[in-house]
């Protein structure tokens, strides 16, 4: 059975293909389109997840759509009728923006884009889709499944029971101020092996950083939490077994990234015009090239591989530089031309020395993809505040020997047991997602380097 | 011919007075038959009278102005032009505006504004419709453009006010150099006399009178606003075949830089051809294409930068390289400058503030690549290239906060134009003239 699920109409919107209950392919459309949190229906990322299944729309069985536009208007208009008096303005806009965009015709929208039969798409509810893209993914066989998920303003949580026979809704509710807390207290009151987290709240890794070091169990959090992760989400809820019920638990690996070697690589250098400063043979050549422009104080883009599924990619597609020199968070935001406050950047250290660094026990999944923020505690790291906290990105051997190679190669050179890692990503752009775009992110931005597969590309270029 | 001159309701900065009133004068300069009044709104009257000598100012009031042949509106950042006036007005009335532009009010521009504007068939045919009727406009041999307001133009819109093909028959000694470039070599909020061509003119002349050389220098102004390179080279082919030039210069980058953000990645990387917005619309009204897409967002829609900037850089300097061969195949120097802008300020001055924070937002993303696609040509001019290189970039980044240079992210103030022509001088007397003199040797 090919099931395509679907999330658009709000930001980030995506697209992902089962085949079979197994995730195929999965992308952002904001990473095709180049339009950050683009909210459009995801056209790009549609032809993209078919062709990796190749597959054409009329193979497809079922679409699921993250979500009921229905009940989202609802709760916008429940929100505009709150402030109706003061902003008539506003309301009138929503409306019309409604009727006008056709948001309230998301089956048909689909059916016409895919020319399928619209009676193929379903709506899938916000929280169990998310409770599916969280418990499914995950390597628990029981689970509590909390989804914090909506507008700053209206969050709703739910919790879900997750077992062999899926996954059963057991309370909904608004979370309080302080809902880590309120996370940690219910999974107590469960039997559950573990927790998995879902929905937009828990985007922020300090959060995700308390629950890690507070909770008496592992915790899972997809790699998209929030409502990218939804196209996902919603294809696993859609998801049936062969008698036609909801399917019980069966692990799926999270879907795989494009291919890319180095071939293509090379064709994009080729095409951009730049000059390539040097080739490198195997990773620990390049690893130690790489540590050595580090160590001179360089700040280089490193893009290496496939982009996985995820909102940033620590390990794929970043910007490095020495924690230690001074200013170095804001050199790196300076070089990325962010304005904002750098609360994506990561800190990158190998699994084994972690605790050197972080006031962790021993780092697991939400620290392997950076998603939790776990308070400072190394003294020689002059760049960085002592005691605050920041994304850990805890790097094993046997995930990414390359990039674990590199933390290894800059140890040896500098003592230092850290690299500062923030997203290739230039200003307010979507992610790096092709060898194009990071080439485009370090000649607009002020990088030193940038690692390009095998290659060092330099800023030499003939005219 | 009576003129009436009317100060704004408003207070404008003194800064911008010297620049109105040099409009004023450049407006009336070549006619002895003109008595001019100035007028003030009696809220500012005290205001202007303080900050300008030599001017009698009379509290407008009813009917004042009706008497007169022409009544100049000063307009500065506050906009009156559509507003319903507290006076009446005689028939020709214009806005001045604080760059000096001289605008119809409320009327399109006529044959009195403009009166070389039905010499040609393509001139009739374009547009009349616009208050500010400046546009891109047909032309079979790239485009046309138009803007009396500054000053006098020719029948093609170009900043030349005499009859240049009779420099065809000219005296060796008579060296003639021709300019092309964008709005920003056309001088756009500038006057005549103060564009960058205007300068360098005047001071080349002054330093072969101080020098004893033996040349008397024209610098003519082929520039058009949008231009590329490649419509440099059009109007260079177009208008430059009848007299022999001894020296071209092409001033450009922006547009190039901005358009080969843009335009048909195709063209660009394997024909090097860049080109504006218009020429796609265009395309659309004759083929009746409407529904098919373009390259370029429609008008008001942001601009995302999309092609690979070595591609784009590429493109630039294949062009320029070959402007430079057209030129020196019929014997001409050829000097390329790269025009500056206003990122190329390391300091700016109390004026130029806040120039970045006003531009369209739906052109952040094209502006904001510019100073990265400047430094990487800049550290990359190629060797054939680089002995006819002025780097007006690097040269502006030293000015200090002191001078205002830019009226906008574009278009250099006076100053800045006066800027421009200093740094060709500096370039005319360290590459030009030794070579002007190696071929008079060999001559």
């Amino acid at each position: 059975m090919n099931i395509l699920g679907l999330t658009f109409d709000d930001t980030d919107a995506s697209a992902a293909l089962l085949i079979d209950g197994i995730p195929v392919a999965a992308i952002q459309e904001e990473r095709l389109s180049r339009i950050s949190h683009d909210p459009s229906l995801p056209k790009n990322a549609i032809d993209y997840c078919l062709k990796q299944g190749g597959l054409s729309a009329g193979d497809i069985d079922a679409v699921a759509f993250f979500g009921n536009p229905l009940v989202r208007f609802d709760r916008i208009l429940r929100g505009r009728l709150r402030i109706l008096k003061r902003h008539g303005g506003s309301f009138r806009a929503t409306l019309k923006g409604w009727l006008g965009d056709r948001l309230f015709e998301v089956r048909s929208r689909i059916a016409e884009t895919l020319e399928v039969d619209e009676r193929l798409v379903s709506y899938a509810p916000r929280p169990d889709a998310l409770a599916a893209a969280s418990f499914q993914t995950s390597p628990f066989e029981r689970a509590c499944v909390i989804v914090v998920d909506g507008p700053r303003n209206d969050m709703r949580m739910s919790v879900f029971k997750g077992a062999d026979d899926g996954l059963k809704n057991i309370a909904v509710g608004h979370p309080g101020r302080d809902f880590a807390e309120q996370v940690l207290r219910t999974a107590e009151r469960t039997e559950a092996a573990g927790i998995c987290l879902a929905g937009k709240a828990f985007r922020d890794p300090e959060v995700v950083g308390r629950i890690v070091r507070e909770a008496r169990m592992p915790v899972y959090l997809p790699t998209a939490p929030g409502n990218a992760g939804g196209a996902i989400g919603a294809a696993l809820w859609r998801r049936r077994d062969s008698s036609g019920k909801p399917a019980s638990r069966l692990p799926v690996p999270t879907p795989p990234a494009r291919t890319l070697d180095n071939d293509d690589i090379g064709k994009a250098v080729k095409q951009s015009g730049m000059a390539i400063e040097a080739r490198h043979d195997g990773a620990r050549e390049l690893a130690g090239a790489v540590a050595g422009c580090l160590a001179g104080g360089k700040a280089i883009g490193w893009f290496q591989g496939p982009a996985p599924w995820s909102e940033i990619a620590p390990n794929a597609r970043c910007a490095l530089i020495d924690p230690s020199m001074p200013e170095a968070a804001r050199t790196l935001a300076e070089k990325l031309k962010w304005n904002d406050a750098p609360r994506r950047l990561a800190l990158s250290v190998t699994l084994e020395t972690a605790h050197e660094v972080f006031d962790i026990a021993s780092p697991g999944w939400a620290e392997r993809h950076a998603l939790a923020a776990h308070p400072l505690h190394a003294g020689q790291l002059k760049g960085l505040e002592c005691g605050r906290a920041m994304r850990c990105h805890a790097v094993d051997r046997k995930d990414d020997p390359l990039f674990h190679a590199l933390l290894i190669a800059f140890r040896e050179r500098t003592g230092l047991p850290a690299l500062l890692n923030a997203p290739l990503a230039l200003g307010k752009e979507p992610l790096a997602e092709t060898p194009a775009d990071a080439l485009r992110s370090y000649i607009y931005g002020g990088l030193d380097g940038l690692a390009l597969g095998d290659m060092m590309v330099g800023r030499k270029l003939t005219l | 011919m009576k003129a009436a001159i009317v100060f704004p309701p408003n207070e404008a900065p003194p800064i911008l007075f010297r620049q109105i009133m040099e409009a004023v004068q450049a407006r009336y300069r070549r006619r002895d038959d003109v008595s001019m009044r100035f007028f003030a709104f009696p809220k500012t009257l005290s205001y202007y009278q303080s900050h300008i000598d030599g001017i009698e100012l009379t509290p407008i009031d009813g009917n004042c102005l009706v008497a007169f042949d022409e009544a100049l509106l000063i307009q500065v950042n506050m906009p009156y032009a559509m507003a319903a006036l507290p006076f009446s007005l005689p028939e020709r009335s214009y806005i001045l505006e604080s760059t000096g532009a001289v605008r119809p009010l409320k009327r399109a521009t006529d044959e009195r504004d403009d009166p070389v504007r039905e010499a040609h068939v393509f001139n009739r045919l374009g547009p009349r419709d616009s208050l500010a009727a400046h546009a891109h406009y047909y032309f079979p041999w790239s485009y046309l453009y138009r803007e009396p307001a500054y000053g006098p133009i020719n029948e093609i819109g170009h900043r030349i006010d005499h009859d240049y093909l009779a420099l065809a028959e000219r005296d060796p000694g008579h060296k003639v150099i021709a300019c092309y470039g964008g709005s920003a070599a056309w001088g756009w909020d500038c006057l005549h006399h103060q564009v960058w061509t205007a300068r360098l003119d005047e001071k080349l002349n002054a330093q072969a009178k101080e020098k004893g050389l033996p040349w008397t220098f024209t610098v003519l102004n082929f520039a058009g606003p949008g231009h590329v390179v490649m419509n440099e080279i059009f109007h260079f082919i177009l208008f430059g075949h009848q007299v022999p030039f001894d020296v071209v210069i092409s001033h450009s980058g922006a547009n190039d830089l901005y358009n080969g953000q843009l335009s048909d990645p195709w063209l660009l990387e394997t024909h090097h051809i860049t080109y504006q917005q218009p020429l796609e619309s265009w395309a659309r009204i004759l083929h009746d294409s409407a529904d098919r897409p373009g390259v370029y967002p429609k008008a008001g829609e942001p601009m995302s930068s999309k092609n690979p900037p070595a591609v784009n850089l590429r493109a630039y300097v294949a062009r320029i390289r070959q402007f430079r061969d057209l030129a020196r195949a019929v014997g001409a120097i050829f000097v390329w400058g790269l025009q500056p802008m206003i990122f190329s300020r390391r300091a700016m001055a109390p004026m130029e503030t806040g120039i970045e924070a006003r531009r369209p937002p739906q052109e952040n993303d094209v502006y904001e690549k510019y100073p990265a696609l400047y430094e990487m040509l800049c550290s990359n001019i190629p060797d054939d290239l680089a002995g006819a290189f002025v780097n007006h970039h690097r040269l502006f980044s030293d000015i200090g906060e002191d001078e205002w240079l830019f009226w906008d992210s574009v278009h250099p103030a006076p100053k800045g134009q006066d800027r421009i022509a200093g740094f060709y001088l500096d370039h005319f007397v360290d590459k030009v003239f030794p070579l002007l003199k190696d071929r008079e040797e060999e001559r």
